[in-house]
């Protein structure tokens, strides 16, 4: 090929010379051939254990049935191997399917704009204390301390250098964010604003509405975390309770856990923000005959056009994972949403109950109303749960570090037990069996 | 049409059998629930997989045609990858349950990490960041800790007036204040400007080499001395990676942090936007302050390693975008030692043949050999009334998906660029038919120029209006019920 166009493969790369090359090659092995690296994969993959059929473990990662035609649909190609939908007259089959799931996003948040995803939860959190900070200018924000700690972790990774000071919440004998705590951080100085996560670490429904009117008497933005999108059919969020703006993971819409990751990060916020939220955004338009067609838009917020003044240098995101969703609602449907997350809360309090009867575990948190996850105290050690659940497949509830939630008397282990509609009937009696 | 234009009450495509009723869910939330949702389209199982599948027809990727976007490396995207990288064994891993349970995938990330290493010339790595702008802000958190730490006076970053815009705005997102360095006449940094710039307030610079058109700075090495020497550190944009496997590496070259965009150079798709990965790599003295937990291994175990006091934190709730790193685990372990260099070795041959060919009619913005992407110029053809932009169109009649077009914005006297990267995945005809392709257009542009301006013509869509959408802000189903 060289030879056509007149040059040599080492005058090109004479511009390397004079700094330091590879000698030798990397030291890197021989490459491998299909057949030989499926052969490699099993005896990796064999290191892990066996797959279970539910999880009662959930803390921010939630495994959930995904119909057939989830993986099938989202996976095709033309999905899959196009790029960012620069040219949108190549790529109205992402721009229409990001459209359609900013449509079930502003609907399921009861917000009025949703962006085409972030990366996860946590990281969308940060964001949308950033945004905060740049609408308010308050250089502090306070945060509820029950909201999952990796995101507390993100968000205090995300503000630390822009001197934006975090304080945290207190959570009440309830479970729930002290409403008199909040009221007294509120008062002490500005800030531009409170994060609230619900149901929040230990499975506690927060009271949203009581704590949007108390952070809007003191001019903060609200921002309202989901935990987990199943939650979305069953609970309030949104205009409906006050909320700035909604965020949080959806991995819960079909897809896998994936060890954490990729997941989904959802931001929704209010019109009135559609200058200053981050992320890409996709609007209806018309192509030249008039015709309906979609394009990315709200552009001059972005960091190829802003640079530096961008609203956030986010560039790719996890547009892929925002299809799946959408597909994913599309899937089950209006009813059928409804009734996972009626499942997934009646499941937990099935197992609750089973739980309780055994006399080895108690709630932390007595009156609080929950989804599909809670705090529970034990008397049994970690190594004792994770050896009598030895034999049935799933993955044990997931410990508590000691001192997050007050000591229940002779049950010194705490664990975040979490339910869905995996946790058939039949499988959470063997779980109940094997703890009694 | 849109699924809630092909919604009809009743239908439903889900299976699934409940053994609970929505009344007893909802019995226990009785406070807090919201009214049953009316909003989301009600189809049957087989108008989901048609909406979809023709959806995704109309879409152009890789697997569709050439897509020879520039700096975006459209390489192919191998499918043992994807088949290995839905393994359940893999997905169903729960990111917290016990670190003994997980070991496979520990070691799979360990691996992929020390392969990255080696590539890179760097000691140490994270996989926690999501995408290339999520690695770059990364990078610069942890430049921004280590300043803190040790010259708290260094508040400043300096980027080529060439960079992506990710770089600005990632530096800005860390805390930094941005200084613009311009390019010199041969397109690389400016070296009278950088001495003049690089002083004590100054922590790092913000390099892509090969840079954004294609070209290696040969002044790497002194711009490295001239940095360190004044104190600051490097920081490498991976993005270009492609161009350097096995040829020379960015550790060797002085850089202290290093993102990698596996989206790009180690072949995982793209995805329409998404999901990457990016890794972070950098020198000893900065691993202190990766983030948070970090794949280690002890006594032959795979642990998750968080005891690291000096840490920026975490990047996000888990460890990374593990079915992404998966993908280029299977790539770096197929293409071996001299895969990856014979791939980076194509990329560049591709590049530079498809720069001779095209330059008759699009000069190139520099006259001199491109790594593994070129920028070539279509100013001349404004005598025709024709710009970039109705080239870029035309393509897509032809079945290409246009080069990056308008970028990089500079220097001044390349207006009307575009960025060709070929990658190594494609073939000499292929490539010559797409320049035959842009020979043509430019034929038409002179004696058909109004084919150009009203092009595409075979698109699913014709040109879409952008201020339209602008105005008429319809980003959702509500939106348009509330503008009927």
């Amino acid at each position: 090929m060289l030879d056509r166009v007149g040059l040599r493969f080492e005058d090109i790369i004479s511009c390397v010379q004079g700094n330091a090359c590879v000698e030798g090659g990397l030291r890197l092995p021989d490459g491998l051939t299909e057949d030989e690296m499926v052969q490699e994969w099993d005896l990796l993959m064999s290191h892990n254990s066996a797959s279970k059929k539910a999880s009662l473990m959930g803390g921010g990662a939630y495994m959930h049935f995904v119909p057939a035609v989830v993986p099938h649909l989202a996976g095709q190609p033309g999905f899959v191997t196009a790029y960012t939908p620069y040219q949108p007259e190549l790529s109205q089959g992402t721009l229409q399917s990001l459209f359609e799931y900013q449509s079930f996003i502003v609907e399921l948040t009861d917000m009025e704009l949703s962006n085409c995803s972030m990366y996860d939860g946590a990281s969308s959190t940060a964001e949308a204390m950033l945004m905060a900070h740049r609408i308010k200018h308050a250089p502090r924000i306070l945060a509820a301390d029950n909201v999952n700690p990796a995101y507390l972790a993100t968000v205090r990774t995300y503000i630390e250098p822009h001197g934006i000071a975090i304080e945290t919440v207190a959570t009440d004998e309830s479970g729930q964010v002290s409403q008199a705590d909040l009221e007294r951080l509120l008062s002490a100085a500005p800030c531009s604003a409170v994060l609230v996560q619900s149901p929040n670490y230990f499975g506690i429904i927060e009271d949203l509405s009581a704590l949007g009117n108390l952070v809007h008497a003191h001019d903060a933005l609200f921002v309202e975390c989901f935990t987990e999108a199943m939650a979305l059919g069953l609970l309030k969020y949104g205009l409906g309770t006050g909320a700035d703006v909604v965020v949080g993971d959806a991995q819960s819409l079909g897809l896998p856990m994936s060890f954490g990751g990729p997941h989904l990060g959802v931001f929704a916020t209010l019109r009135k923000f559609n200058r200053e939220f981050p992320g890409r955004i996709v609007g209806e338009s018309v192509d030249t005959e008039g015709r309906q067609a979609y394009v990315m838009t709200l552009r001059a917020r972005e960091q190829d056009i802003r640079r530096e003044k961008a609203t956030s240098n986010i560039c790719s995101n996890h547009a892929l994972n925002a299809i799946t969703a959408a597909v994913y609602l599309a899937s089950v449907g209006q009813a059928g949403f409804r009734s996972l997350a009626c499942e997934n809360a009646a499941k937990l309090q099935k197992l609750v109950r089973g739980l309780e009867g055994t006399g080895r575990f108690s709630r932390v948190f007595k009156s609080g109303a929950v989804f599909n996850e809670m705090a529970l105290a034990s008397s049994l050690t970690p190594d004792e749960l994770r050896a009598r659940l030895a034999a049935v497949p799933v993955i044990p509830p997931l410990l508590l570090p000691s001192g997050m939630v007050p000591v229940i008397a002779g049950m010194p282990y705490s664990y975040l037990v979490c339910a869905t509609e995996l946790l058939k009937d039949a499988l959470l009696e063997q779980v109940i069996a094997a703890l009694s | 049409m849109t699924l809630y234009d092909k919604s009809v009450a009743g239908r439903c495509a889900f299976s699934f059998s409940f053994e609970e009723d929505d009344a007893r869910g909802e019995s226990f939330v009785p406070d807090y629930a919201r009214a049953s949702v009316k909003s989301l389209p009600e189809v049957s199982e087989l108008d989901l997989v048609r909406h979809f599948t023709n959806l995704a027809r109309v879409n152009y990727g890789v697997d569709t045609g050439f897509y020879p976007l520039g700096s975006c490396t459209m390489k192919y995207n191998p499918k043992i990858n994807e088949r290995l990288a839905a393994d359940p064994r893999l997905t169903m891993r729960h990111p917290l349950d016990d670190v003994s349970e997980n070991q496979g995938v520990l070691q799979m990330e360990y691996e992929l990490k020390e392969s990255l290493e080696e590539i890179t010339g760097m000691d140490d790595f994270t996989l926690q960041p999501a995408c290339g702008a999520h690695g770059e802000l990364t990078g610069m958190l942890i430049i921004h800790a280590y300043m803190r730490d040790h010259d708290p006076r260094r508040t400043r970053v300096l980027i080529p007036d060439s960079a992506h815009g990710t770089n600005p705005a990632s530096a800005s997102m860390a805390g930094f204040q941005v200084v613009t360095v311009p390019s010199d006449e041969r397109g690389g940094v400016d070296m009278e400007a950088l001495d003049r710039l690089m002083d004590d307030t100054v922590a790092a610079i913000m390099l892509t080499n090969p840079n954004t058109v294609g070209l290696f700075d040969e002044n790497i090495t002194r711009i490295a001395e001239l940095v360190h020497a004044r104190g600051g550190l490097l920081y490498y944009d991976g993005a270009n990676l492609n161009a350097l496997m096995g040829l020379i590496r960015p550790g060797d070259l002085g850089f202290d942090v290093v993102h990698l965009n596996l989206h790009k150079t180690f072949s995982t798709p793209h995805g329409g936007g998404g999901p990457g990965a990016a890794p972070v790599g950098v020198k000893q003295f900065l691993a202190e302050y990766l983030p948070v937990p970090i794949v280690v291994r002890r006594d032959g175990q795979y642990a998750l390693d968080s005891d690291r006091p000096r840490s920026i934190g975490r990047m996000s709730a888990f460890y990374g975008n593990t079915t992404v790193l998966a993908r280029a685990f299977v790539y770096i372990r197929m293409m071996g030692r001299d895969g990856l260099a014979a791939a980076s070795r194509a990329a560049v041959i591709n590049a530079n043949y498809v720069k001779k060919l095209l330059a008759p009619y699009y000069p190139p913005a520099y006259d001199r050999p491109v790594m593994h992407e070129t920028v070539l110029s279509a100013k001349g053809y404004d005598k025709y009334g024709v710009s970039l932009l109705d080239i870029a169109k035309r393509l897509m009649d032809y079945g290409y998906h246009p080069p990056t077009i308008y970028f990089p914005h500079f220097p001044p006297h390349a207006e009307e660029v575009m960025m060709i990267e070929p990658t190594e995945s494609e073939s000499r005809e292929t490539l010559d038919a797409f320049c035959d392709a842009l020979i043509q257009i430019s034929k038409e542009a002179q004696e058909q120029p109004d084919l150009l301006l009203s092009a595409p013509h075979n698109t699913v869509v014709t040109r879409v209006n952008e201020t339209y959408a602008a105005r008429h802000l319809v980003t959702s189903q509500r939106d348009k019920k509330e503008t009927g």
